[in-house]
């Protein structure tokens, strides 16, 4: 184990769970005509297994879809035409975000300012949320919040 | 940082069959997520790679101890549950970590009266290392400011508090073989040495046994140090046509005779002290060749020229 390569049948089981676990998220976000078919389900949890490899991060259990799930399937701005993009897009920028604020947000915080943005400045729009807010919320992880500017500021408080 | 503990290092003396090692791996793996999770208190469901390493070097470390100290087999690794052994090992961590913070302060009480920045702030830094050092989740984790240079330094091997704990007890065993010697004569030698010897990264006691064995060659008492150029002369007759290993073992009896004047005749004393035999004994060789052994054995300069640092 080198050292934290995973191991062939860790990986089929964490795979197996993310995907048990979509199935079960379906039974919430059908109330708002979202639902995930196997196919989606099955490229939603290919995108994490890609994601958590190019942001060098690990995670066990079936990961932080279901969350994302829960906090976004109520948003008006979520649609279900661009609900499995918009997911994986989302998820993208959760463990690209986690890395780049040094781990200082939990997963929950995290979450809670993705979707305060989401269906606010940014209107449903993922990119602007990967492009601005999540970037000055991250600066202010790094580097301490900057009073003076107002644009990026505006999300944050 | 110290190369990861990992797998290896539970697997020392003995063969896994593929099975075996595959089930050692599944079982670190579910033992990692269980620590992962109480490491982010449920904060989070990932961490970056380096984190998951550092956890699972540190919990390596922990079960090896584990292991060791308590005289187990490394085969339990594959029937018990690992939750208790690593809590064993933590015990385990707790006891030594007091044990070290004794010898440091044995350490403390016997410093020399010789200056030197690198010593003082090691002292220093081995106290901060045990204000944050974590048991729990980086138990393998060495300090980085141990900068002062032992005749023995512990193997890069060792992890943790185990560092630490052979740190101490070499650096102890230094102080007490120095303070056997009157300290402004240590340092009346080092100004002839290396004048700056109180702001460099050299060893503090090497050169006093260096000069206590050569005094010993000639049948005299170790401790006033001083050896003069007739000195050298008489010591390059006794030792001429010797090669290295020869030397080695003559040095060696010459260490044990310091040992002897100085009452200092524990195994651990004389084993400490062989690693200093082995390093002198080319270095004398080669002098030898060169003909002049005035770098090894040092003359003391005057008193009068020396600038005390007290």
């Amino acid at each position: 184990m080198g050292n934290t390569d995973m191991i062939p049948q860790q990986i089929q089981m964490q795979i197996a769970m993310a995907k048990k676990e979509l199935r079960e998220c379906n039974e919430i976000s059908q109330k708002f005509g979202l639902v995930l078919t196997e196919v989606e389900i099955e490229e939603l949890v290919t995108c994490r297994m890609q994601a958590l490899k190019s942001t060098g991060r690990i995670e066990f259990g079936g990961g932080i879809l279901p969350k994302l799930v829960f906090a976004f399937c109520d948003s008006l701005y979520m649609e279900s035409s661009i609900y499995e993009e918009t997911l994986a897009d989302l998820q993208d920028a959760f463990y690209y975000f986690k890395n780049e604020s040094m781990d200082r947000f939990s997963d929950d915080e995290l979450i809670e300012f993705m979707v305060t943005v989401f269906n606010g400045r940014a209107q449903g729009s993922a990119e602007y949320l990967t492009g601005t807010s999540l970037e000055a919320l991250c600066r202010y992880a790094r580097e301490g919040w900057d009073p003076y500017d107002a644009e990026d500021s505006g999300d944050l408080f | 940082m110290t190369e990861p503990f990992g797998i290896s290092n539970l697997i020392p003396c003995r063969q896994y069959s593929e099975a075996e090692y595959q089930l050692l791996l599944s079982r670190l793996w579910s033992l990692l997520a269980v620590q992962t999770g109480k490491y982010t208190m449920g904060d989070s469901t990932s961490v970056t790679a380096e984190t998951a390493q550092e956890l699972l070097s540190s919990l390596c470390y922990t079960l090896m101890l584990c292991v060791e100290e308590s005289g187990l087999t490394y085969d339990r690794l594959l029937t018990d549950d690992l939750l208790p052994l690593v809590k064993q090992g933590q015990v385990l961590l707790m006891r030594k970590v007091e044990q070290a913070k004794q010898l440091w302060n044995e350490v403390c009480q016997t410093v020399p009266k010789v200056p030197n920045s690198f010593y003082f702030e090691t002292i220093q830094g081995i106290e901060r290392f045990f204000q944050h050092y974590d048991i729990y989740y980086f138990a393998h984790q060495r300090p980085l400011d141990f900068s002062y240079p032992l005749i023995n330094q512990p193997p890069d091997s060792l992890g943790g508090i185990t560092y630490v704990e052979v740190y101490l007890q070499n650096l102890l065993e230094e102080n007490v073989l120095m303070n056997q010697f009157d300290y402004k004569l240590i340092i009346r030698l080092l100004e002839s040495t290396v004048p700056d010897y109180h702001e460099l990264y050299l060893n503090l006691c090497e050169q006093t046994l260096i000069n206590a064995s050569g005094l010993s060659i000639l049948g005299k008492s170790a401790l006033p140090l001083d050896i003069s150029e007739q000195d050298r002369r008489q010591m390059m007759a006794s030792l001429v046509g010797m090669g290295t290993e020869e030397m080695k073992a003559f040095i060696s009896v010459q260490i044990d005779s310091v040992c002897n004047q100085l009452d200092k005749k524990d195994a651990f004393t004389r084993a400490y002290l062989t690693t200093l035999t082995n390093g002198l004994a080319p270095r004398l060789a080669a002098a030898m060749a060169a003909g002049d052994l005035s770098r090894i054995f040092i003359t003391m300069l005057p008193e009068n020229l020396i600038v005390a640092r007290l």
